[in-house]
């Protein structure tokens, strides 16, 4: 006999459907980590160069979010509008 | 090239440079990529490594090393069953339960009053957004092993600059990761 009412973490999926896209903070923050501890020019400089990347990818992600966005809801519209 | 601390990259992630006395570096690097790692597990269950259903993805996620097909043989095993009807191994429905048989472990369906009394599969199928997001943390996981891997297989070819010195060679030399003449290397 198996209980599955309860999340199991690891096990089973995390319940933020909603939320879905705030989960790219960590992924980001972990791929920092990992390729400027290899990529780092000084050790010294690591957690600074861990922040600007992480910010890099942040910031980068938004841009294209955001042109993406713009493209779906007002270029394709513009250029090709569904008639009424 | 460095065979030893290759070998060692590939059992587990950053203990070739942890071998190659680049120890902080080493263990930041595992950090990054067993973060990931386990990271999409935590949002997509167990479910997110599957070598039987989701092969391609497994691939590049078996990029990470031993840590992924250990995880698989545990999903493969005690989380999947055979369908008797279709004869299909595969994750549980919300409405069936494994039950051992003769010919291994097969689904069973459950009555209203089992589902009710909290029986159910061992875990449940990763669906949608977040098993796509699971996956794809894990592969890149795997991704960023690779680039360890290579990086604790082929040393730096170049020498560190003097310290203090200026022009292009110390340049590569940080380009390549090599030390400044400060901190580890």
């Amino acid at each position: 006999m198996m209980q599955t009412l309860a999340y199991t973490p690891f096990i089973d999926s995390l319940p933020v459907h909603n939320e879905w896209y705030l989960l790219i903070i960590p992924i980001a923050i972990f791929i920092a980590i990992g390729y400027k501890a290899i990529r780092c020019t000084d050790i010294k400089n690591y957690p600074r160069e861990v922040f600007v990347f992480t910010m890099q990818i942040l910031i980068g992600l938004g841009l294209l979010a955001a042109a993406m966005t713009f493209v779906i809801t007002v270029l394709i519209p513009m250029l090709a509008p569904i008639p009424s | 090239m460095d065979p030893a601390a290759a070998i060692a990259a590939l059992v587990f992630p950053g203990l070739g440079h942890i071998l190659r006395k680049r120890t902080t570096r080493g263990i930041y690097a595992a950090v990054g990529v067993l973060g990931l790692f386990f990271f999409g597990l935590l949002i997509g269950g167990i479910d997110a490594v599957d070598s039987k259903e989701d092969r391609i993805w497994f691939i590049g996620e078996a990029l990470v090393g031993p840590v992924t097909f250990a995880v698989d043989y545990v999903h493969q095993t005690q989380f999947k069953a055979y369908d008797p009807g279709s004869k299909e191994f595969r994750t549980g429905y919300p409405d069936e339960h494994r039950v051992k048989t003769p010919n291994g472990w097969e689904w069973e369906k459950l009555t209203p009053a089992q589902i009710d009394a909290g029986m159910g599969p061992p875990n449940t199928k990763g669906l949608g957004r977040l098993n796509e997001i699971a996956m794809l943390s894990i592969v890149l996981a795997g991704m960023l092993n690779l680039i360890v891997f290579l990086d604790a297989l082929m040393p730096p070819a170049l020498k560190p600059a003097p310290k203090g010195a200026p022009g292009p060679k110390r340049e590569l030399a940080a380009a390549a990761g090599l030390p400044s003449g400060e901190g580890e290397q």
